[in-house]
């Protein structure tokens, strides 16, 4: 779902040993080193921006505030981490990370990490090395990532986001475990804003109270969009009084650095079509569901239930996909994609569409099985 | 000002940004102005198609295409944000897309702007897709527009300076709230949903809301999950945004009452924001502005501590429409005009009470340079009483 980007994650911010621990990340190390070494890698340069933190997350833990950070990974050496923001910050990142014993701070937030990326891969390896680039192109600026390509002319350069991807895209257990809780907020949090609007609450209050319960549960960043002002989601951008005659509530928050969503309806259980129709989508995707089945057959399934087939509005808002610590990540559900499901990855699945001129929303999250799905 | 006012007010500033910045396309010779702008929103960063548009773009990338002669168009993502896109902005024609890059192309393409006179501005935030579309969007090389936007967007307009004062508003709300509700036993986190969700209510769009709080602070950070306790510093540094346009005012306030170490730190900060405010007037350079409040601390004996780590720099503008003058900082070369606003912030460590936030949102005026807060920094008591 594409949803409002907030300037700062400024909810809970906790590395918390007890879901996540350090061995945790030892053990992702060792298999993207061993994913370098099938793909013939000497070094890999990993940007991770505020805004699409997954792939710094995967390998350090923590979430850059703003703007990038990074990860410089040698085969033996490293990891290590690259942040754009100031000494200042340090002794704050160090509680949010396991790599405490190496970071290293670029010039600027706003400037790109090319000097000392390349500082760091000079101490390991020479001139002429394999170095795979994870996100860059899409988490720095062009000019930055520029800037980046330049400083490593004097390496082999080749793209490593589908290295990390295949890595990310099957969830380990303490993910899930990640991924669970914040289901759990993003459940509550729509919970409170349906109880707010059944007290009498306008709409913008509403999703102003789902905003602030997904906070006190403890998401560090949250996202909520809801029927404002018609038959359409929109984020709320001004308090109003306007109540319309039901509410449609979305909720995206991210804990832990994982995130889920969850939706919400004060029309369940009544007799409107734009939300039977959401809710029988959704279950035709997750019936559809399992290994080795192509994305675009749950699309497909989904247009057999929506109002508008193939070209409902529902495919506008997206039928959802991967999901873990990027709130899009791959595969995603679309008409026609081939890309074929896999035990342990997680489907954030969705459908929002309009009949008789009003809204209706369903969402459900899955795991992928040797069997099927399971809902998680 | 009322809701409807309010939104006349921003509509007539919008007519106004475009026909400012109409002008600045017809001198330079161009058929129409690509004005690019990111949903990678930044507090510190401006975003010139929401400026000019008044819409708060949800997908990657946004644009506005302003005509030397002619309605200007608002090119969207996603489509069904459309409804949204009309009410929000003050373009008229709005084309919402799901593949922006496409859309922009078509547009361009349907409104016979292909073969026109072009100038980008915004291609630093573009994404990638946008970056690699822009060299064939035209016939001819696009020139950089970015100069013809700052021509115009360098100082806030009347409208605004208002949204940055009811931001102040807010934020003075938001920081009366954490004064009401901080208790020993509760986390950081749940003091930070708790003052994050009044504002919000009380109309922010966003806000760049760090709390945090220790015995001996050494910055400001976001929330943990750490308990208050007696004795606590508690450090506020409370950003809303009202329609995109942010203020920030930075606090400090102890659970309990503060020691004489704590305040006399204290009041080295908010001397030294006092003599920054006093030195900014139109024609002043922001390093004189920075080296009063640094020659003030040093004077104090914290010299040591007028840099990196123990602080990052006196004041910084913010979003939406123009980011002058920057940093308030030693090495700036900027010098300070009518319409600038920044927050003024000597918030830094001292060894003897740790790390205090002192400041305010300040705009240059023709005279001087007024603060807008309704009262000057001082450390407060948690139980609200003004003890410095």
């Amino acid at each position: 779902m594409i949803t409002m980007h907030n300037v700062l994650k400024r909810g809970r911010t906790v590395w918390d040993r007890g879901v996540l621990p350090e061995d945790e990340y030892v053990e992702r190390v060792r298999l993207v080193r061993e994913a370098m070494a099938q793909a013939g890698l000497d070094g890999l340069v990993t940007v991770g921006h505020t805004a699409r933190p997954g792939n710094f997350t995967y390998l350090s833990g923590s979430v850059p505030p703003l703007g990038w950070m990074g990860i410089v990974l040698g085969r033996e050496a490293g990891p290590f981490l690259v942040s754009g923001g100031g000494s200042r910050e340090v002794p704050f990142l160090r509680t949010q990370t396991w790599l405490i014993d190496d970071i290293r701070t670029s010039r600027s937030l706003f400037h790109g990490p090319a000097a000392v990326v390349v500082e760091a891969l000079g101490e390991f390896m020479p001139s002429g090395g394999r170095v795979g680039l994870v996100g860059a192109r899409e988490d720095l600026t062009p000019v930055a990532h520029a800037e980046l390509l330049d400083a490593l002319r004097d390496y082999d350069v080749v793209e490593g986001d589908a290295l990390l991807g295949d890595l990310r895209a099957v969830k380990r257990p303490r993910e899930q475990a990640a991924q669970r809780r914040s289901l759990e907020i993003a459940r509550r949090a729509v919970d409170a804003g349906l109880e707010a609007w059944e007290r009498g609450a306008s709409t913008a209050s509403a999703l102003i109270a789902t905003e602030k319960a997904a906070r006190l549960g403890g998401c560090r960043d949250v996202r909520v969009l809801g029927n404002l002002d018609g038959e359409q989601l929109a984020p709320v951008e001004e308090p109003g009084d306007t109540r319309g005659d039901h509410l449609v509530v979305y909720v995206a928050v991210e804990h832990l650095g994982y995130w889920a969503q969850a939706s919400g309806d004060s029309d369940a259980g009544s007799a409107n079509p734009a939300a039977s129709a959401a809710r029988a989508a959704v279950e035709a995707m997750t019936g559809a569901a399992g290994p080795a089945v192509a994305v675009g057959d749950l699309a497909a399934a989904a247009a057999r239930e929506l109002p508008g087939g193939e070209g409902d509005v529902a495919f506008s808002y997206g039928l959802g996909g991967g999901i873990g610590l990027d709130l899009s990540e791959r595969p995603e559900v679309r008409p026609g994609a081939s890309a074929t499901l896999r035990p342990g990855e997680v489907l954030a699945l969705q459908a929002f569409t309009v009949a008789d001129g009003r809204l209706g929303g369903a969402t459900e999250t899955v795991r992928v099985d040797a069997e099927g799905v399971t809902l998680l | 000002m009322t809701g409807e006012s309010r939104d006349t007010a921003r509509r007539e500033a919008g007519r106004a940004r475009i026909e400012a910045l109409r002008r600045q396309v017809q001198e330079r010779e161009l058929d129409v102005l690509l004005v690019l702008g990111t949903g990678r929103h930044h507090f510190i960063g401006a975003n010139h198609a929401w400026w000019l548009s008044g819409l708060r773009n949800l997908g990657r990338d946004a644009a506005v295409l302003l005509p030397s002669d002619g309605e200007p168009v608002l090119v969207t993502a996603p489509s069904w944000d459309e409804g949204r896109a009309r009410r929000r902005s003050w373009v008229e024609d709005v084309v919402a897309v799901d593949d922006f890059a496409t859309g922009l192309a078509d547009v361009i393409r349907t409104r016979g702007w292909r073969g026109a006179r072009a100038a980008v501005a915004g291609a630093a935030t573009a994404s990638p897709e946008v970056t690699n579309a822009l060299p064939a969007l035209f016939d001819a090389a696009a020139a950089d527009g970015d100069d013809a936007v700052l021509a115009v967007a360098s100082t806030h307009d009347a409208y605004a300076i208002s949204c940055i004062e009811r931001a102040v508003e807010i934020a003075e709300a938001g920081y009366r709230h954490l004064c009401e509700i901080a208790r020993p036993g509760m986390k950081e986190f749940e003091l930070a949903a708790e003052c994050d969700g009044h504002m919000r209510e009380l109309g922010a769009d966003d806000n760049f809301l760090l709390i945090s709080a220790s015995q001996h602070n050494l910055a400001v950070h976001a929330p943990t999950d750490r308990e208050l306790s007696v004795g606590d510093i508690i450090l506020g540094e409370i950003s809303p945004s009202v329609d995109g346009q942010f203020a920030q005012i930075c606090r400090s306030a102890i659970i309990g009452e503060p020691d004489e170490r704590q305040l006399s730190a204290y009041e080295v900060l908010r001397e030294g924001y006092q003599a920054g405010l006093e030195a900014c007037r139109p024609g002043v350079p922001v390093k004189e502005v920075a080296r009063v409040i640094n020659d003030l601390i040093s004077a104090r004996g914290y010299a040591k501590y007028c840099k990196p780590p123990y602080m990052r720099t006196r004041g910084h503008a913010m979003g939406l429409g123009t980011l002058a003058p920057a940093d308030i900082s030693d090495r700036s070369e900027v010098v300070l005009a009518p319409g600038m606003a920044f927050v003024l912030h000597p918030n830094q460590y001292t060894p003897e009470a740790g790390y205090f936030l002192c400041g305010d949102q300040v705009v240059i005026t023709q005279d001087g340079a007024r603060a807008l807060s309704s009262a000057v920094p001082s450390l407060d008591a948690i139980s609200g009483a003004v003890v410095a």
